[in-house]
């Protein structure tokens, strides 16, 4: 039942969707905030920011430097944020402890103050990754496998302990490696008589030039240094907030919980696929806050669409005429489990192909990815 | 005239003399004298004068019953109704004077109706002879379409002469208290040819009074000099004229009662693809519709494009949005009252319709001369349609609809008449990826009409209503068959009495409510739908109710009643107890209780006072004012913005408290140039307790404990109505503005619970300024052009103004509940109508209308919604049900 079905059926009656125009007028400042601690090791980072006008999608998220951020704790103990890119405030020092009470307090430069409500640092159970399910939505070659649904879908057995009060938040990040072929980039030139020429064009992180033709060469692609821009690890992360539903636990467990899918393709599987997944304790509030960004994402395909929830948080701004605020900070414990998937493990009937040769620098057809290879790779 | 009565006045006060006289009291030796004689009499033993002139009296004469009045009392109750009046002068005379006027409007009404070439009836009731003059008798009468013989309600009886109107009830029946002598009456509907009576009325009795439809578009309009029934009718009441309902433009060639009921003042809909309408401000829910007197819950097909009731078999509407009679209750805001047609009992005939989407007939006629029958079918053929489109599977789905009523009335005697009435729909909507959506409405009722005498009339009702909806889907990996079901027998009986100048009406209703808010089965092995099952609740709401419509004089019409209404939940049923102080929510649940089978789980009572108030401030001007408190103990629960076939409605219960609002209405009424043109403005105030609104982001649709997705508040709504109205000539119109807001407010006692902070919001159907103008002029006899344009502020909706990524999570951050409203909405309809000969001996009485839909194509945004993008952000887009024009072309007929 979804939408765009009964779309089409009232195209009869001359129905029809378009994009609705929202006025950046109709756009007020909100302040994002993000951070947690919890008991691993830090550095713990939190992100400050300035939420974009939703017409302007392809913005930057805006950084706001210059506050003063701090994580105290219930037994006195406290440590001011440094900010080492914009935005970006890492602790240094601190570390989480069960048990314990924290409190964030934001600054702005404007000396705005933004707190949140004190979190307690509750205990988590641990999982079991299971085998994971190869799933076949469709056709082997559709898409000719650039982009695809099929692919493993990962389950866990879930502990959950009493202090946890039914409240699981997972989270999870695939980084799989690409390989492309910027040297192959090329440009059109237009030429003599009004002619449009192709002539290749690799950046420089290629380590290829183009040499024109002349007297002694017919011209060509000549590497001069080594490629930058060839080998890029990309991060994909869970799209949905991944919580449990109290329904579901029985006798402190959950079973058979599908945490994760990783689509099968050939740029995914280039090489391999190395998965890491967290379980973490959550507070009510923070639980409610991803309740809400669950319910808005997984909205728009019913055909009776809920009016979205409103972002929650628990984080308050204590001056009056401050910008509304948005975001979470927890204290959570973490357990973590990671694997790897790789192309022996599909089954042998599934003829996964070579990647496709993709003519341009990694880093700008996978934006965020990096060339620097992972330390877990 | 007026000085000189004034004059007389002054002088009354300080004649003692002649006042004596006036205050003795009569022995009983008057009786049988004519009046001239007994006052002469009077002369010679006193030393008062009498000023008269003996013609004047010639008619009037002491009957029985006048020992132990003041002769003062006794000459006023002989004058009264005539144009004589008297008064004291000099302490000594008393002068009789006799206003010239009323002969001069008598004569001036003759000569109008003698130039207009109208037939006058002339109708005796009782013997000159045996006549009492002066004394009072009492008309009562019914009103009856010529040709179906079907009883009209809301027609206007009119006391030439007077500023008396009265108007015939639901069973066409009226009554009037008049003066032995000459009368002339006037009677008059909407579409039917006026009947003017010359009526010599000696004695009570009855008359029955025959109209007959307006066979041409021109001759429809010949009113002079007369009241309009926007003067004289109650408060908030609207008469829906089925004939003139014809011959409005139609969407797609259906005639529409409900689209009708949207271009009044005060009401409105959220958009093309909503059936449900609001009124001043209220929901879709808070609207009571009655089929024959049992309620329909969803009165649309295909998702509210089309009306679920056939108005071929409609004999009449009534629609109340404010002052609503102590008889009706249970919803808020408004009532629809549509009475079917009674089949006739002299002669069969047939009606119908052909339209692009569907075709309906309607058959009725006599099986005995004292038992009639009427039935009508409906059905669409609209999947052709669907069928024929060979675009992304469209051809897949299918849209599809029928109705059918039937009515049964057998008279026993004149007095006794036994009918049987039964109503269904269907409908069957699929969508091309396996879903199928249906929904039926069913209702029966018997009801028994026994007329005692003159004055008193009784109805008894007996029926049954279901109404019921299920969703399957056969996608093998998201199989399931989901149903609802609510069902609710009733029975009601209403007594009415005239007594004097009071009309009584009391009654009592029980209805049994059984609701079956679903149940989800998965239908095939690899399904991954969890199966679920929520028991059914059972529930009885029950009221006594009596009101009294008093004409305390001919300009002063009070109607007040009271309905005591009370509700129980009943048993079995489990309810769930939470932690108190805490958020009703799942994690807050600590107890469960159950309650065995018709125990009491909780019982509401309301006490409902009603009240309206008609002053005539001239034969042509009047304020009315109205005010009524309403329960209602069933409510919608959605958090979509329209009725939707898959919405739930949910009793009282432990945890939801009746919502109860107070209306009160107040306005000004003219008719000018003759009732050429009428003007009303009309204010309104509601306030309604205890209405539910859905948390953020709740999950309704089969949740067992619904009380953890909703929280209560209070709405209020307020507003003024403008109507202008031309009703004669070629042509004729209407032209109306509203300006109403409708607010709601949400405070919990839970930090981020309470909606917008806790402070007012708009409602999902706040629509500030609506404009609806309506016309239809007439060509020639045959060819008529008529239109509606309609405007009204876009309502409002929860826009995303910024996003943000948190957690790699791409995040909307939306408004404040209905913050922002969507573009305005506007369209022109346009219509021809072509009407057959006008001959009244035709076999085929057809005509054709051509009509346009949104004549300059605009794309109205019905919704606005969110879509994912390529990069993970939800984006609005709005959606428009109908951008195009929507030409049309249907035949209708009678034969």
């Amino acid at each position: 039942m979804r939408y765009s079905q009964v779309f089409i059926l009232l195209l009869f009656l001359g129905s029809c969707v378009s994009p609705y125009d929202i006025n950046s007028s109709e756009y007020r400042e909100t302040i994002v905030i993000q951070g947690m601690i919890t008991d691993q090791p830090g550095p713990y980072l939190v992100q400050v920011s300035n939420a974009i006008p939703i017409n302007l999608q392809t913005q930057e998220t805006g950084a706001i430097s210059g506050a003063t951020v701090v994580i105290e704790d219930d037994q006195g103990n406290s440590e001011r944020l440094v900010e080492k890119t914009p935005g970006n405030y890492y602790t240094s020092t601190f570390q989480g402890i069960i048990g314990h009470n924290y409190i964030l307090t934001v600054t702005t430069s404007e000396g705005n103050v933004y707190q949140s409500v004190s979190e307690t640092l509750n205990p988590v159970g641990d999982f079991t990754l299971k085998d994971p399910e190869f799933t076949q939505n469709e056709d082997t070659y559709a898409n000719m496998q650039v982009a695809s649904t099929n692919g493993f879908n990962l389950y866990i057995d879930a502990e959950v302990l009493p202090e946890q009060n039914g409240r699981v938040w997972w989270r999870w990040s695939g980084t799989f490696h690409v390989f492309t072929q910027p040297e192959l980039q090329t440009t059109l030139v237009s030429g003599a008589g009004g002619a449009i020429n192709v002539v290749p064009d690799p950046p420089k992180c290629s380590g290829y030039v183009y040499v024109k033709p002349n007297k002694f060469w017919g011209g060509g692609l000549v590497q001069i240094s080594p490629c930058t821009c060839c080998d890029c690890w990309y991060s994909q992360y869970n799209q949905i907030p991944l919580i449990s539903d109290t329904r579901f636990i029985n006798n402190g467990s959950i079973k058979n919980f599908n945490v994760a899918f990783v689509e099968v393709n050939r740029r995914t599987f280039y090489d391999k696929y190395f998965i890491e997944i967290e379980q973490l304790s959550v507070s009510e509030n923070v639980y409610g806050f991803w309740k809400n960004i669950k319910i808005q994402r997984g909205n728009s395909s019913n055909l009776f669409q809920v009016p979205p929830p409103r972002t929650t948080t628990n984080i308050k701004s204590l001056n009056l005429n401050a910008a509304p605020v948005i975001g979470y900070f927890a204290a959570s414990s973490v357990k973590k489990h990671s694997l790897v998937l790789n192309r022996s493990s599909l089954p042998s009937t599934y003829n996964l192909m070579a990647i496709d040769t993709i003519k341009r620098s990694c880093s700008e057809v996978y934006k965020n990815s990096t060339i620097n290879k992972p330390s877990f790779w | 005239m007026k000085i000189t009565a004034t004059a007389i006045l002054i002088f009354i006060s300080i004649s003692a003399f002649s006042q004596d006289v006036l205050n003795q009291k009569l022995d009983g030796s008057e009786k049988g004298k004519p009046l001239a004689q007994y006052l002469h009499e009077i002369e010679k033993n006193s030393n008062s004068k009498f000023f008269f002139l003996d013609q004047w009296f010639e008619s009037l004469q002491f009957d029985e019953g006048y020992a132990g009045f003041t002769l003062e009392e006794a000459l006023h109750r002989l004058l009264q109704s005539t144009d004589i009046s008297f008064s004291t002068l000099y302490n000594y005379a008393i002068v009789f004077v006799k206003d010239p006027n009323k002969t001069l409007e008598k004569m001036k009404f003759l000569q109008e109706v003698k130039t207009e070439n109208k037939k006058i009836d002339i109708k005796t009731i009782g013997s000159k002879d045996k006549a009492k003059p002066g004394t009072a008798v009492q008309l009562s009468g019914i009103i009856k379409d010529g040709k179906t013989s079907e009883p009209m309600t809301g027609a206007s009886i009119i006391l030439e002469g007077t500023n008396r109107v009265v108007t015939s009830d639901a069973n066409g029946n009226f009554s009037l208290t008049l003066p032995v002598g000459e009368h002339f009456l006037v009677f008059r509907y909407s579409s039917f040819e006026e009947k003017v009576m010359n009526l010599q009325v000696y004695e009570s009795g009855t008359i029955e009074v025959v109209m007959m439809e307006t066979p041409k578009v021109l001759d429809e309009v010949v009113v002079t000099g007369r009241q309009s029934s926007v003067v004289t009718g109650n408060v908030g009441q609207i008469e829906l004229k089925m004939a003139q309902l014809k011959k409005l433009p139609t969407f797609l060639g259906e005639v529409d009662i409900l689209k009708q009921i949207q271009t009044m003042p005060g009401v409105t809909s959220v958009g093309e693809m909503s059936s449900g309408y609001n009124v001043r401000g209220g929901g879709v829910d808070q609207n009571l519709v009655l089929y024959d007197g049992v309620q329909i819950f969803n009165n649309s097909h295909v998702f509210g494009f089309f009306s679920a009731f056939n108005s071929e078999a409609v004999q009449s509407a009534s629609f109340y949005k404010g002052g609503i009679p102590a008889e009706y209750g249970g919803r808020v805001s408004s009532v629809l009252s549509i009475k079917s047609k009674e089949g006739d009992y002299k002669k069969w005939s047939a009606a119908g319709g052909i339209g692009p989407i569907s075709s309906n007939i309607a058959v009725n006629g006599p099986i005995s001369d004292k038992t009639s029958v009427y039935a009508s079918v409906r059905s669409s053929y609209s999947d052709w349609m669907v069928k024929t489109i060979q675009y992304n599977n469209i051809n897949k789905s299918s849209v599809a609809f029928y109705d059918a009523s039937l009515k049964l009335t057998h008279k026993f005697s004149s007095r006794d008449k036994l009918s049987l009435s039964g109503y269904m729909s269907n409908d069957h909507f699929g969508l091309p990826s396996d879903t199928t959506f249906r929904w039926h409405n069913r209702v029966a009722s018997l009801h028994y009409d026994h007329i005692f005498n003159d004055r008193a009339f009784s109805t008894v009702t007996v029926g049954y209503g279901e109404y019921g909806y299920d969703v399957t889907d056969k996608n093998p990996s998201s199989a399931y068959d989901l149903k609802y079901n609510i069902s609710y027998p009733t029975l009601r009986a209403d007594f009415n009495y005239q007594l004097g100048k009071n009309k009584l009406n009391a009654g009592v209703e029980g209805l049994l409510y059984g609701i079956t808010p679903g149940s989800i089965t998965p239908t095939t092995s690899q399904s991954n739908v969890n199966p679920v099952n929520i028991a059914k609740q059972n529930s009885m709401q029950n009221s006594i109710f009596a009101s009294d419509e008093i004409e305390f004089s001919e300009n002063l019409r009070i109607t007040a009643g009271v309905r005591l209404s009370s509700f129980a939940a009943m048993g079995p049923a489990k309810v769930y107890l939470y932690q108190p102080n805490q958020p009703i929510n799942d994690s807050n649940i600590i107890d469960t209780v159950s309650y065995a089978s018709g125990k009491n789980v909780k019982n509401y009572f309301g006490f409902e006072p009603r009240f309206s108030l008609v002053y005539k401030l001239s034969p042509f001007s009047s304020v009315k004012v109205g005010y009524n408190r309403i329960y209602q103990y069933i409510h919608l629960i959605s958090n979509s913005v329209s009725i939707t076939p898959i919405d739930i409605w949910q009793s009282s219960n432990y945890y939801f408290k009746p919502q109860y609002g107070d209306q009160y209405s107040a306005g000004y009424f003219r008719s000018i140039k003759d009732n050429k043109f009428d003007f009303s403005i009309e204010g309104f105030y509601k306030f309604t307790n205890n209405i539910l609104d859905f948390k953020d982001g709740s999950n309704i649709v089969l949740n067992p404990n619904l009380e953890t997705a909703l929280l209560r508040g209070v709405a209020k709504a307020y507003g003024v109505e403008f109507a202008f109205n031309k009703n004669t000539g070629r042509l004729q119109g209407s032209l109306n503005y509203t300006y109403s807001q409708s607010l709601r407010q949400v405070i919990s006692p839970y930090p981020g619970e309470s909606i917008n902070n806790g402070n007012y919001y708009p409602s999902n159907y706040n629509q500030p300024n609506i404009v609806n103008l309506t016309w239809r002029y007439a060509i020639s006899r045959r060819f008529s052009f008529t239109g509606n344009f309609t405007y009204r502020t876009g309502r409002p909706i929860t826009l995303p103004y910024s996003y943000a990524t948190i957690d790699n999570i791409p995040i909307v951050n939306y408004s404040d509940r209905n913050a922002f409203h969507i573009p305005d909405y506007h369209r022109l309809d346009l219509a021809l109508i072509i009407d057959g000969n006008h001959r009244r001996k035709k076999i085929v009485d057809g005509s054709w209308v051509i009509s346009f839909y949104n004549v300059y194509a605009r794309k109205n945004v019905y919704s606005v919604f969110y879509k994912t993008n390529d990069i993970g952000m939800q984006v609005p887009y709005k959606l428009s049900i109908i951008g195009t024009i929507l030409p049309s072309i249907s035949y209708r007929f009678k034969i």
